[in-house]
């Protein structure tokens, strides 16, 4: 288990967002999270990043108590790309793929030939190196997309959280991205847990998804098992046919209409 | 050979940041020797690098002038203007805002209140304390600026807001102090009006202490900056305490504008321009931008001092005014060459 929430509440102020709720992570796993807008798909993904401290339980990281570790430790393990990332307008895509490197230097070092080594790898795994000197302002959204999963890269992370990665991206894109993820875990064994909304591409792509609604599990599991009819209607309150695509064995789901 | 074509992407920027900071070291030391050289008793340049370049001497007229009157008064200049930009810089960084400077966290209205307060309120204040208490002014009016903005962290917008409303209720106090005691103010409007006139080893010996250390604490934080500027939630992600670095940044910005404005009086314009105007030239990676402010900052300080003694000759204006003269237009036109590309 690399990454495991140990019956964690949240909340923002006072506003419970998440009652209590466990998860646990396999080494190696692609988990994604899918639930309505509002549902805490965010919110979850910030507390097992750290960014939001539970207001009671533990998230386990490798074993260690997220809290108690120092925040470079865990930099070093595990890599956070937000909903919406900002960058100054006239930062470059290599300057930014750089900066993922800052976990694993002290602040008076500068940077080495290792990590020039391991920037230069994540802008090939990421068909980004053309782009290197381009202003990350300018991009397209996937090739802004691409740039920023770089940079999470090159934080050499055994775990890397992604909120939405193929949100404003064309179809083709998308795909792209939804290819990296899954080349990258089966390559170098990366741990992904992501959100994503695209529920076609989330049964895909996954080994396990995790159906949320109100800060609540729904149902967890492999694709193939947990996703059907009933499931869509109760979370996301559609009518949907969930049919099985020959040709990779994956369910799909045609909504059709939206539950009174 | 391979990691070298990372690098060599890096390379045009740097080479342009290099360039640009060597041009600034350079128009600082001529913008040093200019403000030496020039005044009522006009000294060559090369003659102000002689007499530097040996211990003054009691009975030469010249280097008593160089040594007693015109390198304190400059070297003054050089900090504040440096101490300044540095804060600017530091503060836009750390609020991700373009317009945050050392007014924005209330640091030169507390400093101002807390002046004229001990000027004229308090009977018999020595002048010399003047800075002492303008330090205390502004370091207690950031600090109040911080506690205000602080809910489980200090977020940049509220920071902001908070510095808003402190300044006006310091620079409300000011007023109110001004109207009551109505009798003695020509001293402490000249103060408020910011200038380097009469500033001398003393002021220098108040201000090198807190520049020194505050400002090289700032000049090595541009990765941390750097970070920061991804946004809270990212920094984190990369290992670092926001709140804390975030703490130790504006403390700097603090320090370093509460010493320039404690000896220099309230000086505008020079944290909120120069960092914009190395921006324009070379870009926001802090790592260049922190010593290019500090050096653009006090060239410009100096540059300006140098015209506000020779505009009106014999009359000094405050430098203040000549920063915001020589600054504002500079500025606006980067800002069109930059938008018309
Ligand atoms: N910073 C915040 N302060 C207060 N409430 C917040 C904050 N961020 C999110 N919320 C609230 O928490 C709830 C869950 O938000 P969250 O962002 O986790 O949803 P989500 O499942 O990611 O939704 P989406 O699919 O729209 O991204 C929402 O009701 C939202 O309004
Ligand atoms: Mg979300």
């Amino acid at each position: 288990m690399i990454l495991a929430a140990k019956n964690i509440s949240l909340s923002y102020e006072s506003t419970i967002i998440v009652p209590e709720l466990s998860i646990f992570i396999e080494s190696g796993e692609i988990v994604t999270f899918i639930g309505p807008n509002g549902s805490g798909k965010s919110t979850i993904l910030k507390a097992l990043a750290r960014y939001l401290k539970a207001r009671s339980g533990v998230v386990y990281l490798n074993g260690q108590d997220i809290q108690s570790m120092s925040t470079k430790k865990v930099a070093q393990q595990l890599a956070i790309l937000p909903q919406t990332p900002q960058a100054p307008a006239d930062l470059t895509v290599v300057e930014l793929v750089s900066r993922g490197r800052t976990p694993h230097l002290n602040w008076w070092q500068r940077s080495g030939a290792n990590d020039y080594e391991v920037v230069r790898w994540a802008l090939e795994q990421t068909k980004t190196t053309h782009l290197a000197d381009r202003l990350v302002g300018t991009l397209s959204g996937g090739e802004r997309q691409r740039a920023w999963i770089a940079m999470a890269l090159a934080q050499s992370p055994q775990v890397l959280l992604l909120d939405e990665p193929t949100t404003y991206l064309d179809i083709c894109h998308q795909l792209e991205v939804m290819e990296l993820i899954s080349r990258l875990n089966r390559e170098l064994g990366l741990t992904v847990v992501m959100v994503l909304h695209d529920i076609n591409q989330a049964a895909r792509y996954s080994h396990r998804l995790i159906a949320l609604k109100n800060g609540t599990i729904i149902k967890q599991g492999p694709p193939q098992e947990i996703l059907t009819e009933e499931l869509l209607t109760e979370v996301f309150k559609v009518k949907a046919q969930v049919k099985t695509d020959s040709a990779s064995g994956c369910p799909v789901c045609l909504p059709y209409g939206i539950v009174e | 050979m391979r990691n070298n074509s990372v690098s060599t992407f890096v390379g045009p920027k740097r080479r342009r940041q290099w360039i640009t900071l060597m041009a600034l070291a350079a128009m600082a030391i001529l913008a040093i020797t200019a403000s030496i050289s020039i005044g009522p008793v006009s000294i060559p340049f090369l003659k102000v690098w002689e007499l530097l370049a040996k211990p003054p001497v009691q009975s030469d007229i010249a280097s008593q002038i160089v040594w007693n009157i015109r390198l304190p008064r400059t070297l003054v200049g050089c900090l504040v203007g440096a101490g300044l930009a540095l804060s600017g810089a530091l503060l836009q960084g750390v609020m991700r805002n373009p317009l945050a400077d050392p007014h924005i966290i209330g640091v030169s209205s507390g400093a101002g209140f807390a002046a004229v307060t001990a000027m004229i309120v308090i009977p018999n204040f020595p002048p010399s304390l003047v800075p002492a208490a303008a330090f205390v002014g502004a370091m207690a009016s950031g600090v109040l600026v911080y506690a205000l903005a602080w809910r489980a962290g200090v977020s940049p917008m509220r920071m902001i807001l908070s510095g808003v409303a402190v300044s006006a209720l310091m620079n409300a106090g000011t007023s109110a102090v001004l109207n009551i005691f109505s009798e003695n103010v020509q001293s402490v409007m000249s103060w408020l009006a910011g200038g380097l006139a009469g500033r001398g080893w003393h002021h220098w010996h108040q201000l090198w202490p807190y520049i020194l250390v505050a400002g090289t604490i700032a000049l090595l934080t541009g990765r941390q900056v750097n970070v920061l500027l991804l946004g809270d939630e990212m920094a984190t992600g990369l290992g670092m305490r926001v709140e804390r670095v975030r703490m130790l940044l504006i403390g700097l910005a603090c320090i370093l504008a509460a010493a320039a404005v404690s000896v220099s009086g309230l000086i505008g314009f020079v944290g909120l321009i120069v960092p914009h105007i190395i921006r324009l030239i070379a870009g926001s990676d802090y790592r260049f931008l922190l010593p290019a402010s500090a050096l653009g900052g006090a060239t410009l300080l100096v540059l300006a001092d140098i015209a506000a003694r020779m505009v009106l000759d014999p009359i000094e204006l405050p430098v203040g005014i000549l920063t915001a003269c020589l600054g504002a237009p500079f500025f606006l036109y980067l800002l069109r060459r930059r938008t018309t590309h």
